[in-house]
């Protein structure tokens, strides 16, 4: 009993097993589309975000309004304001829970805004590689944001040691490793000039490069591949964008649960500064749940799809195959007194849903490439088609698909295999 | 009932075919039932979006500066002046209301004691005509409480509780980010599902600085929704608003700038596609993705019950082929066929879509969350937002779908047997 047996049975009921391999023609592409997405986006949140937000918060500093009660003193002026936040940062930072207070803009991990620069590379000959690299997020923090939020050299250097680097060359910048793509190996330039379009001077200006990191993702579901970024000092000259810098803390370990209440608490009495107060902590983990929920709530709806498209699967076979069974009594217990053990009874059905998934694959991959090339699909980090990711997503839409049809298949066969031959060819 | 006797005999004949047949035709009622729900709250309107027929929305204002061409153009919330030349003098219009482009979130709380985080929308008194709030005590702010600035306040009867204790609290004073407020009038809570309407407090924009930020001239911070005469149709209230809209530009050119149309106002199926200030929502788009995702969950189904149903068939050859020896036409029996299975799927379509009301009522939390807004309150659902006369006849359509789908073929198949040979045996 080969292949060929099995191929012969299921062209004998050709008609029944059309509409079987209709349903798996169209569940297998569909099936793919949903898969493939999900490959891209497990591959990329499986990838390092290069930042770490554990016993992370950020802190919202407001202003009271001119129009309420407990305003105090004159109307505030834009020294005042930046001196009284000031003010603030240093209280935080003498609180014992408090390890450390970045000030930073538009940088914090999960941030919606970022500003972008351009940067040219001058190489040894001289020649300027004009917009080397265009549209990159440029980070603007103070050396205790990236010992806040972890950051790490593409060296192994550790937070403290990047955070020095800035520290000790305040003109300079830290480089994504990776920033030039294929053009330039990021490990070459350490030490050298690098040109960055500056949008206070509306011209380039020449920065060192003081370090390489590991590339900093916006959130876990963005690519590795796409998360350079450069990172240049906050420092006296930014004071001006103090009113809407962003304020980000690390609390010491095992002291995060109380600390939104306790500061808050504290908030009226020992941070209000002239007519600045903390307004509002939140954690950086309800930060990332919030900003991910989008992201989450697709991926949860397409897996909700797939199991209402196997179930679908798994209902058309069990009940094809349990008429079938039926049908086919006397043929099964003719098998049997030929010699067809029980198990080779089973071993043939299951066969035949196989055989009918094994016929439908090479089409069904067929239309996978098409769409694929149409851009109907998800885009990896080197485009639509990518020939490893497409073998990869139809093999495991396959061993899905025959594990449900496994299944399907399995209750009437098992029907099948307690045929018994004397009683089911009795009217014979 | 000899009827509906035969359909559960010839169901008890196969049990295991049947089983599944109604559980697959349940489970894609269930899907694409909460689809449609999720659908369905963006759109149908429900108190206190009660008008949402009658709704146009112009949240966003797009404008570019006549030196460098409309390739730079800056989109955002509007001035009060240009929304008041541009939308408060339609005639086609029964209210027009001007508001603050966002939610804000602010602490609220008695004098003294510790606050509680609100969402709160500045509007005007108009707000309160455009929606149809429930109030249990008290009145809106007023057209001349609005114009004086005065500082009154609309809350939620769920707020008054969480400050108060108790709802009647007409004339108290509370603390909304940290400005003191006097309450006017209380209003049953408001689901976050009434994208617009929603919050747990309404203010007076005149008493908010950030109303009267103007840049760009003729930008600000403010949008408008208009509600439509009864009886007038949008598209006229449209053309009317292209013809202010023409009279503004002209207006305002010697100062420079130029408004960009986009197509606004929106109406409300425009509105719930997105909220991009800097194109048009893609309503064509926002279709074909559903009824592409419709169709999955109606096809797959519907070709794996053909495959049963054709197997159900063949067991009832020789009842058919005596059907046909003594005179039925071949359409009489597919229409027999259609109606007997039309009975099943209605049965088992109100299965599905019990289940699916279930569902919304379980994980309205997770279901229903608006997008990345971080809200004060988690959506709350209602039999009155779920349910709608649309919702049924949603129900019936798909079921009728799904039947004609997964038996037409079947059937006709069915119907083409040979009587002779269907007989013999």
């Amino acid at each position: 009993m080969g292949i060929k047996y099995i191929y012969i049975r299921l062209m004998a009921d050709w008609k029944a097993n059309l509409w079987l391999a209709i349903e798996l023609l169209v569940v297998s592409v569909i099936l793919w589309v949903i898969v493939d997405l999900l490959y891209v986006r497990i591959n990329h949140v499986s990838e390092d975000t290069g930042f770490d937000i554990s016993n992370t918060f950020l802190v919202r500093i407001g202003k009271v309004s001119p129009r309420a009660p407990e305003y105090r003193g004159k109307e505030d002026n834009d020294s005042s304001t930046c001196h009284d936040r000031m003010e603030i940062v240093n209280r935080l930072r003498h609180r014992p829970e408090v390890e450390y207070v970045g000030i930073s803009f538009n940088a914090y991990p999960y941030d919606p805004n970022n500003n972008t620069t351009n940067v040219n590379y001058v190489s040894g000959s001289g020649d300027t590689i004009r917009n080397a690299i265009s549209w990159i997020p440029i980070r603007i923090v103070t050396p205790d944001f990236i010992r806040v939020f972890r950051y790490r050299g593409a060296h192994g250097e550790t937070p403290d040691e990047l955070a020095a680097m800035l520290e000790m060359e305040p003109d300079g910048v830290i480089l994504s490793s990776g920033i030039f793509g294929e053009k330039i190996d990021t490990d070459t330039i350490i030490g050298k000039n690098v040109d960055v379009y500056d949008s206070q001077l509306n011209d380039y200006a020449p920065r060192k490069v003081i370090g390489i990191c590991n590339p900093v993702k916006y959130t876990e579901y963005h690519s590795l591949k796409n998360s350079a970024s450069v990172i240049g000092l906050f420092g006296p000259e930014h004071v001006y964008l103090l009113q809407q810098a962003e304020f980000t803390v690390r609390v010491k370990d095992g002291m995060a649960k109380d600390f939104i209440d306790n500061l808050m608490a504290d908030s009226p009495t020992q941070f209000r500064i002239g007519n600045q107060f903390i307004s509002d902590v939140q954690s950086f983990e309800s930060i990332a749940r919030n900003s991910t929920r989008e992201s989450r709530k697709d991926t949860r709806n397409r897996l909700v799809v797939m199991v209402f498209l196997l179930v679908n699967i798994f209902l058309g076979l069990l009940g094809t195959f349990w008429f079938r069974t039926r049908q086919r009594v006397s043929e099964i217990a003719l098998m049997k007194v030929v010699g067809a053990t029980s198990r080779s009874v089973f071993v043939t059905q299951i066969g035949e849903g196989l055989l009918l998934l094994l016929l439908v694959t090479p089409l069904a991959a067929l239309i996978d490439i098409n769409m694929a090339a149409m851009e109907l699909n998800a885009r990896g980090d080197f485009g639509f088609l990518e020939w490893p990711r497409l073998w990869a997503c139809v093999g495991i839409v396959f061993v899905i698909m025959a594990v449900m049809i496994v299944c399907g298949v399995a209750i009437p066969a098992r029907k099948g295999m307690l045929v018994d031959p004397a009683a089911a060819l009795h009217d014979e | 009932m000899k009827f509906i006797t035969n359909i559960w005999n010839n169901l008890k004949e196969q049990p295991v075919l049947s089983g599944v047949s109604v559980t697959g035709t349940a489970l894609a009622i269930f899907l694409i039932m909460v689809v449609v729900m999720l659908y369905e709250v963006k759109v149908v309107p429900f108190a206190p979006e009660s008008n949402r027929e009658r709704l146009l929305y112009a949240d966003y204002g797009s404008i570019y500066s006549i030196k460098d061409g409309p390739d730079w153009n800056s989109n955002g919330g509007q001035s009060e002046a240009s929304l008041k030349k541009l939308y408060k003098g339609l005639e086609s219009a029964e209210a027009v209301s001007i508001y603050l482009a966002w939610l804000e979130s602010a602490p609220a709380s008695l004098p003294g004691q510790p606050s509680v985080s609100v969402d709160m929308r500045a509007c005007d008194a108009d707000f309160f005509k455009a929606f149809n709030y429930s109030f249990i005590h008290g009145v809106p702010f007023s057209e001349s409480d609005f114009e004086s600035g005065i500082k009154k306040a609309v809350i939620t009867e769920g707020l008054a509780r969480k400050l108060f204790g108790r709802t009647d609290v007409v004339g108290e004073e509370i603390r909304l980010s940290r400005v003191p407020y006097v309450v006017s009038g209380v209003v049953k809570n408001v689901s976050t599902l009434a994208t617009k309407a929603y919050a747990d407090a309404w203010i007076p924009y005149s008493t908010t600085a950030q109303a009267k930020q103007v840049w760009n001239t003729h930008m600000g911070s403010l949008s408008a929704v208009i509600l439509a005469k009864e009886g007038v149709e949008l598209a006229e209230v449209q053309e009317e608003c292209g013809r202010l809209f023409d009279k503004y530009n002209d207006e305002i050119e010697p100062t420079g700038w130029k408004f960009i149309r986009r197509d606004r106002p929106y109406d409300q199926e425009t509105e719930a596609v997105g909220p991009w200030a800097n194109e048009k929502p893609d309503v064509g788009a926002d279709r074909r993705e559903r009824i592409t995702l419709l169709m999955i969950l109606l096809l797959v189904p519907a070709i794996n019950l053909s495959s049963m149903t054709h197997s159900r068939l063949r067991q009832r050859r020789a009842e058919i082929g005596v059907k046909r020896a003594f005179g039925a036409t071949r359409m009489s029996i597919v229409r027999d066929i259609l109606t007997e299975n039309m009975i099943v799927t209605l049965a088992a379509g109100v299965i599905g879509f019990l289940l699916s009301v279930a569902f919304a009522y379980l994980f309205s939390a997770e279901l229903f969350t608006r997008s990345n807004l971080i809200l004060a309150n988690e959506p709350k659902i209602e039999m009155s937002i779920l349910i709608h006369m649309s919702t049924f006849v949603w129900v019936l359509l798909f079921c009728f779908l799904l039947n004609v789908l997964s038996t037409g073929i079947p059937a006709w198949q069915a119907a083409r047997v040979n009587v002779v040979n269907a007989i013999k045996g």
